[in-house]
């Protein structure tokens, strides 16, 4: 892809990614298809401060983790008090950096 | 989620499982409640009730129990199950308790089933309301 693109769509979903990962993915973008730019520019990623704010408010009920597609630890969380009541706080932290990692899944989803 | 971390992440939860139930049946239930949601809206949330209700279990007293939470059977099904596959697959080295997880997540995350859950969950959970666990 062109640079100027690339780097177009790095300057405006940073935020949705790990910082250490930018570069990686700047790199991988300039030699993927042009073909794949379509989709890609039309791809949703979630907001890791949003579901923070989703965390504090609902982390308790599992909410969090449903929204990032993490039903397993979604429906563990719902069933037990947000994990025993610690779950939930220690999600509180952990959060934005799994939101980031299904991020980044999603982006390989698409490159591939 | 990879295998050891799901591992993992199922034995740390059993062990703080397995040791809620003993700190509660040596201290009794009346310690208090370490349910979040229910210090900051007092209502109780959809699991509330079910470590009393285990307790019945333990204790024999079935219809107890369903009263206290109906959840309380599925805590314990889990409580007795996951332990001994989980040390199972591990001693045997395979991986069929992960595949099960993903299979189950699988047939979860379709709208037919999850709907179905969410209203089961729900109604529970305006029961535990009205009976204020």
């Amino acid at each position: 892809m062109e640079a100027q693109k690339v780097d177009m769509f790095v300057m405006t979903n940073s935020k949705f990614f790990e910082s250490n990962q930018i570069y990686n993915i700047r790199e991988r973008l300039i030699e993927t298809d042009d073909s794949k730019w379509a989709i890609l520019s039309a791809t949703q990623f979630k907001d890791p401060t949003t579901i923070l704010i989703v965390s504090l408010l609902a982390g308790s009920l599992g909410i969090d983790r449903f929204m990032i597609g993490d039903t397993g630890i979604g429906i563990a969380k719902l069933l037990t008090c947000g994990g025993f009541g610690i779950g939930a706080i220690i999600d509180w932290f952990m959060i934005m950096g799994a939101t980031r990692a299904k991020n980044q899944a999603k982006l390989e989803q698409v490159l591939i | 989620m990879r295998r050891n971390r799901l591992y993992g992440l199922l034995a740390v939860s059993c062990i703080a499982g397995y040791g809620w139930l003993w700190y509660q049946l040596q201290y009794g239930t009346a310690s208090g409640s370490i349910c979040v949601f229910k210090y900051m809206t007092g209502l109780p949330c959809p699991s509330c009730g079910a470590t009393r209700s285990v307790l019945s279990l333990l204790h024999g007293n079935f219809i107890a129990a369903l009263r206290w939470n109906p959840l309380g059977y599925l805590f314990a099904a889990i409580l007795l199950m996951v332990p001994v596959w989980l040390f199972t697959d591990v001693v045997f080295k395979r991986s069929s308790l992960y595949q099960a997880v993903q299979y189950a997540e699988n047939i979860i995350k379709q709208k037919k089933t999850a709907f179905i859950l969410l209203l089961i969950i729900t109604a529970n959970w305006l029961w535990n309301i009205y009976k204020n666990v």
